[in-house]
């Protein structure tokens, strides 16, 4: 958390591997499988390739930006599936299953055959979330996620989003948002690219909606 | 011709002299005959007996010759021994007006048709062997360059001539007639160019029926020809490229137009913001569209002019490679006038298409439109197809196809168009086949490999048919005769066949003894049709006909009939030296060796195939041609996917870069995106050869009718078919592949960019 132009955002997109790191390193454990057995490995996201980040984008991390970046000639539905269609590591039956349960939890049943301008903000930032956790990825990062929301939209985002958490999902979030920040069970506050203060808070079940 | 000095009508004489031609001036409607000598010989180029006498001539300063080098470029005077002669009213250099000169050719050497280049493969310095006697009266020339032949020059005429010196002249008229008329091979001729008087009401045929009826020309005639049908010979090759090119042009036009129009509304849809801001700042819509009018107007312009500059260059490329077919240095001087009405006329058209493309800038509405920006793509679609995981990419391309058909329009037509086209020439060239057997039927009267013509009763045919044998089994023989006739008055060349079944029947039946048949030419110019009846006439004597049928031979431009052995005994003599044996052998791959043995060892014996030593050139010109479209079209092919994915990558970068985030690479998005590309292309190319099957065979049919060739029919094949089908699509697809490299550079940062906002 912190004010515009602290920095919390370049933190995220470097994390997250979108951006470069100018000087550093950057390291994320991840676990290989070949199907039978699995194994730890260290990759350091700054020097990667774009292949490797390619890769982790498929199956660790995932996004929802500000904006909700839906793919406008895909449903919501499909833009849902897409995610997991790319991955590829889950069957079209589970991705099926999956997106047909997101879309129930996130209240998309009406608007999921829908293309995304024909959608409005809530429910289209809705489906990206829901885009986002259905490959159930390691980690969720999210950039100011209600931004660009109304009041009404924002909260139930931010209670879709705690839900996923409390489910186990970990989730980065960048906010300037107070309220939305509390949601979390760490907060880091960011001044001019440095942490200038840091608050550990119990689980947020009282959050929930 | 002019230039040439061809009259209204040209005779070709043998054995008299210009007391002929005084004989024809003295026929009312005859304006002037003017009398050019020459030799008739027989000749080997490069181990190549020639199937027909070539004619020898001397520059006697009447006719400015224009010779040239290989490469087609006309020759300085003093050059490779050539010494100028002048003419009067001409300049003291030789040069007239027109840029015409004559010039006088150094003994011992000849210049020739650059049509033999492909016939004969003739380069400079080879020589030729002209056969004037048998008993040492071979003379041999050196080839010094080449000279335009407007009507034998060209490879759709066998009989060629040469240029050669006065005093080469003057040694081969000497051994002509120091050998015995038996041994003679050689024979002094003339051709007689006869100027029909303005005043003269006569058709060219009655003109000509009137100097054959007034005079003895009949009598010592080889052959003679309209100058209408010199120019139909002559404008064959030219006019079927002319057309060709004229109509890829037209293609090429509107693929433009296409292209141009994509690439406006791309720019259009892309400014439609800034456009909106200038109109909410107050500037009118009217004041926008002019900037682009005058932006595209102007490359438009700038493009044409462009092209201008190389027009001539690439005039003179042309001219210079078909110089080998049509044997004619075409003048590639731009005719101004037209170039001008031409240029002003595309500049127009495409005036007209800006003002009708740019209209939608004035339907801008300021806010709606900024509104607009900041949402996405829309789709009004109702079907969708399915996105699976096991064909992800193709489903991505299908999607994006169907989400964005209109953006695709464009490409459709573009494939479609050129893929008629190609799949036209392709046709063509299938038609024409790999040694020009299209060509050949079509001119021939009946299928054959081998046909041996003996002039005497000493030709041992028996012997002839052993040899013939000893190279490849005779698997049909036939005898076949030509003779002049007239049918209703109008001199014709009857073909006559011993067995008529091995005529080429368009429509109707063979003939019998009470029957001809007749060619879509004949048919035309006598108003005829099957079951008239006709009157033919030949030696004096004539007999009705029923016309039995129509049937194929562009012979003298399709100016011939077919008749029965038992019809021509009615008015023909029959029992001469006039038939020609015509062989089907089971391996017709050894013609050639055969019609070598026998020219090299029988005397008074004809021999040919169903070729003629021009038709390989016509092969390689149609050759040349494909090539040159096929290079065309994947220029036109490169600058239209350039345009269109740049329109397209542009619209749809915030959606690859989304794609990005989820983890599809670059690598399957471009497949993904190329595939758009092939899957439009092959459906357009799929319907543009579908309207080349149903439609080329007829349209070319047509064209083909008008020089006598009365059947264009091609089915399956790989030239018309499976070249195009296969070539469009996988060029689009290759250049997308290329252009789409730009996705590369479509960073998710994009997206956090747009956060930032």
């Amino acid at each position: 958390m912190g004010s515009s132009g602290s920095g919390k955002s370049t933190l995220l997109y470097v994390i997250s591997g979108m951006d470069r790191l100018s000087g550093g390193q950057l390291f994320y454990q991840r676990k290989q499988s070949d199907g039978e057995t699995s194994s730890d490995e260290m990759l350091d996201i700054a020097h990667a390739s774009e292949k490797e980040l390619t890769r982790l984008r498929a199956e660790d991390f995932r996004f929802v930006f500000q904006r909700t970046h839906l793919v406008s000639s895909l449903t919501l539905e499909e833009n849902i599936r897409m995610a997991g269609l790319i991955c590829g590591s889950m069957s079209e039956k589970e991705i099926r299953e999956r997106t047909d349960a997101l879309i129930r939890q996130m209240r998309l049943e009406k608007a999921k055959d829908r293309f995304p301008a024909q959608v409005s903000g809530g429910e289209a930032q809705r489906a990206a979330v829901a885009r986002a956790v259905v490959t159930k990825p390691r980690i969720l990062f999210a950039d100011e996620p209600t931004g660009a929301l109304k009041k009404a939209n924002t909260e139930e985002v931010l209670d879709l989003l705690t839900a996923l958490y409390t489910q186990g999902q970990s989730i980065l979030l960048v906010t300037h948002d107070r309220e939305a920040a509390l949601r979390g069970n760490r907060i880091l506050y960011l001044e001019d690219g440095a942490i200038v203060g840091e608050l550990e808070l119990s689980p947020c079940a009282c959050f929930l909606p | 011709m002019e230039r040439l000095g061809f009259g209204s009508l040209t005779i070709w004489v043998s054995g008299v002299g210009e007391g002929l031609a005084e004989e024809i001036e003295t026929i009312p409607d005859v304006e002037q005959v003017t009398y050019q000598p020459l030799i008739f010989s027989g000749y080997e180029v490069n181990g190549s007996y020639s199937d027909n006498e070539g004619q020898l001539l001397y520059p006697d300063g009447s006719v400015p010759y224009r010779l040239t080098d290989e490469s087609g470029n006309v020759l300085p005077v003093h050059e490779q021994g050539i010494s100028e002669v002048y003419i009067s009213g001409q300049s003291a250099s030789g040069r007239s007006d027109s840029g015409d000169y004559t010039s006088e050719i150094a003994q011992g050497t000849v210049y020739i048709s650059p049509a033999m280049k492909s016939a004969f493969d003739v380069e400079i310095g080879d020589s030729i062997q002209f056969e004037l006697s048998r008993k040492d009266g071979i003379y041999s020339l050196t080839v010094a360059g080449f000279f335009a032949d407007g009507f034998m020059g060209s490879s759709m005429i066998d009989m060629k001539s040469f240029l050669i010196s006065r005093e080469d002249y003057a040694d081969m008229q000497e051994i002509i007639y120091a050998a015995a008329d038996v041994d003679a091979l050689g024979r002094e001729g003339a051709m007689l160019h006869v100027f029909q008087s303005q005043e003269s009401p006569l058709s060219v045929l009655d003109f000509h029926r009137a100097i054959q009826e007034g005079t003895d020309v009949s009598l010592f005639t080889e052959f003679s020809y309209r100058q209408e049908s010199v120019l139909d010979y002559m404008l064959l090759l030219q006019n079927i490229l002319s057309g060709f090119l004229i109509a890829f042009s037209f293609v090429l036009f509107v693929v433009c137009l296409i292209v141009t129009g994509h690439s406006l509304s791309a720019v259009v849809e892309q400014d439609k913001k800034d456009m909106a801001v200038l109109k909410t700042l107050g500037m009118p819509g009217g004041e926008i569209r002019n900037v682009y009018f005058l932006f595209y107007g102007g490359v438009i312009l700038a493009g044409m002019l462009f092209g201008l500059c190389f027009a001539e260059w690439i005039a003179g490329f042309l001219a210079k490679g078909l110089v080998i077919s049509t044997g004619m240095l075409v003048s590639v001087k731009l005719p101004l006038v037209l170039c001008f009405l031409l240029f002003v006329a595309l500049l127009l058209l495409s005036a007209v298409f800006l003002i009708l493309r740019t209209g939608k800038i004035l339907a801008v509405a300021p806010m709606e439109t900024i509104r607009k920006t900041a949402g996405g793509r829309t789709s009004s679609s109702a079907v969708r197809p399915a996105i699976r995981q096991r064909f992800l990419e193709w489903d991505i391309a299908l999607r994006e196809l169907n989400f964005g058909k209109k953006n695709y329009v464009a490409l459709f037509l573009i494939a479609a168009f050129l893929a008629v086209f190609l799949a036209v020439i392709g046709r063509m060239g299938t038609w024409l086949g790999p040694k020009g057997e299209g060509l050949m039927n079509a001119f021939s009267v009946a299928d054959h490999d081998l046909g041996v013509q003996p002039f005497n009763r000493d030709v041992p045919m028996d012997e002839i048919e052993r040899v013939i044998e000893w190279y490849s089994p005779i698997r049909e023989r036939y005898e076949l005769a030509m003779g002049s006739v007239t049918v209703n008055e109008q001199k014709y060349e009857a073909n006559v066949l011993n067995d008529t079944e091995w005529f080429h029947i368009l429509r109707g039946r063979v003939c019998d003894g009470n029957s001809i048949l007749i060619t879509d030419t004949v048919a035309n110019e006598l108003q005829l049709s099957i079951g008239d009846t006709v009157k033919v006439a030949a030696n004096g004597r004539s007999c009705d006909y029923q016309v039995s049928g129509i049937y194929q031979c562009a012979n003298g431009m399709g100016s011939n009939i077919g008749m029965s052995m038992e019809g021509y005994s009615k008015i023909g003599d029959i029992t001469g030296y006039i038939w020609c044996y015509h062989y089907i052998l089971e391996n017709g791959n050894m013609r050639d060796f055969a019609m070598r043995y026998l020219q090299e060892h029988y005397r008074g014996i004809d021999v040919h195939t169903n070729s003629w030593s021009g038709l390989s050139g016509i092969v390689l010109l149609m050759h040349i041609l494909i090539l040159v479209l096929y290079l065309i079209a994947s220029v036109f092919i490169l600058v239209s996917v350039a345009l269109i994915s740049g329109k397209l990558l542009q619209a749809e970068t915030g959606d690859m870069a989304v794609y990005k985030s989820m983890g599809l690479s670059t690598g399957r998005l471009r497949r993904s995106f190329s595939l758009r590309f092939l899957v439009v292309a092959s459906a357009g190319t799929a319907v543009g050869i579908l309207l080349s099957v149903l439609s080329a065979d007829r349209m070319i049919g047509k064209v083909f009718r008008s020089f006598g060739i009365g059947d264009f029919h091609v089915g399956f094949s790989v030239m018309g078919t499976f070249l195009p089908l296969v070539v469009i699509p996988v060029l689009f697809f290759l250049f997308a592949w290329a252009f789409s490299v730009r996705l590369k550079q479509v960073s998710i940062v994009t997206l956090i960019t747009e956060n930032q906002d």
